[in-house]
């Protein structure tokens, strides 16, 4: 890493994550030490306003769209099983899949896993993705706001630093 | 070749069911229609809308043909039943009848399709002490976009009425 990596005595920076319509929000630890690139990017996007729809293939997970020129390479990939919590970046490039799963050929994204029996995936299987923070207080709250979108779909989804 | 009409936010779709492979499912199916309720949207298995069943019309249907492995096609209609102890923790506010239970018709309307993980879900597949059932009994042919469309819309905008009726032979 480079002499630009954060001092890891400090405390880890923190995001709020948050549906405004519902008022409802989470606090999240980026993983700075193991995914510190992605960190670094992300922190400087936001805040982020972005829509949330839920996943369908890959359990309890909801993901947003980000701007497809917002390109990272995989970092501190997600070696198998998230764990309820846990926020990670993933991008496939255009035509990686056939036809255009949720309406886009090319896509960045933000996913986040709200409860057990989850895997990201697409319709080829698991995807390699990006893990860069895990939600470290308010996840129940927050994971009821998640799968509410199972029954009334899309919502607007904040995230924001917390200084 | 019995078939079935799915009528879903103001779009028809025309199925037909596979008498010949599966006639007791079919059998069962048919007796319980029409079914009507809120669809809602699979979050394992891809393009996929499920209708609960409900009330009288629970099914609790046996195995029924070949076993099926691999991906499910557009256009599959697959009756799916789990016991209450395959699942963890309750099934949500669609079904509150079943907390635990699930029987239900799974339309796939899109593509890809995916392995239609929830309809057959390997991993954990109770299939051979018959606490999971997922039966390919009806497939819709040549599906129209609208209704493919409507499908998708309920993942997009939340749960959305859907009616499954008989089409008789007059209609």
């Amino acid at each position: 890493m480079s002499d630009q990596r954060r001092d890891p005595h400090v405390l880890s920076r923190k995001i709020r994550i948050s549906f405004p319509d519902d008022g409802i929000s989470a606090v999240a630890d980026l993983l700075e030490e193991d995914c510190p690139n992605t960190c670094e990017a992300i922190w400087h996007r936001l805040p982020l306003r972005v829509k949330a729809i839920h996943d369908i293939w890959s359990g309890h997970q909801v993901l947003a769209h980000l701007d497809n020129k917002f390109v990272l390479p995989p970092e501190n990939v997600l070696t198998y099983l998230p764990i309820p919590g846990d926020i990670f970046y993933y991008y496939r490039p255009h035509n990686y899949f056939r036809g255009s799963p949720y309406g886009r050929s090319e896509s960045a994204e933000i996913g986040i896993v709200y409860d057990r029996d989850t895997r990201p995936q697409g319709p080829r299987g698991p995807e390699a993705v990006s893990l860069f923070a895990n939600i470290s207080s308010s996840l129940e709250g927050f994971a009821r706001a998640c799968e509410d979108m199972i029954y009334r779909g899309q919502k607007d989804l904040l995230i924001e630093k917390l200084e | 070749m019995r078939k079935l009409l799915f009528e879903l936010g103001g779009t028809r779709a025309v199925a037909e069911m596979h008498d010949d492979v599966v006639p007791k499912t079919c059998d069962a199916v048919w007796n319980v229609l029409p079914v009507e309720g809120m669809a809602i949207h699979a979050n394992w298995s891809s393009r996929e809308i499920m209708l609960h069943l409900h009330g009288e019309n629970i099914l609790r249907l046996p195995p029924e043909g070949p076993v099926r492995r691999g991906t499910t096609a557009p256009g599959d209609i697959v009756y799916f039943w789990r016991s209450p102890q395959m699942s963890r923790g309750k099934q949500l506010a669609y079904s509150s009848q079943f907390q635990r239970e699930l029987s239900e018709l799974a339309v796939f309307y899109g593509d890809p399709a995916g392995g239609g993980l929830a309809a057959d879900d390997p991993a954990r597949s109770g299939r051979d002490s018959n606490l999971q059932v997922a039966t390919l009994f009806a497939t819709i042919i040549d599906i129209p976009k609208e209704f493919a469309q409507k499908c998708e819309e309920v993942r997009h905008n939340g749960l959305q009425r859907l009616v499954v009726r008989r089409l008789e032979r007059s209609a």
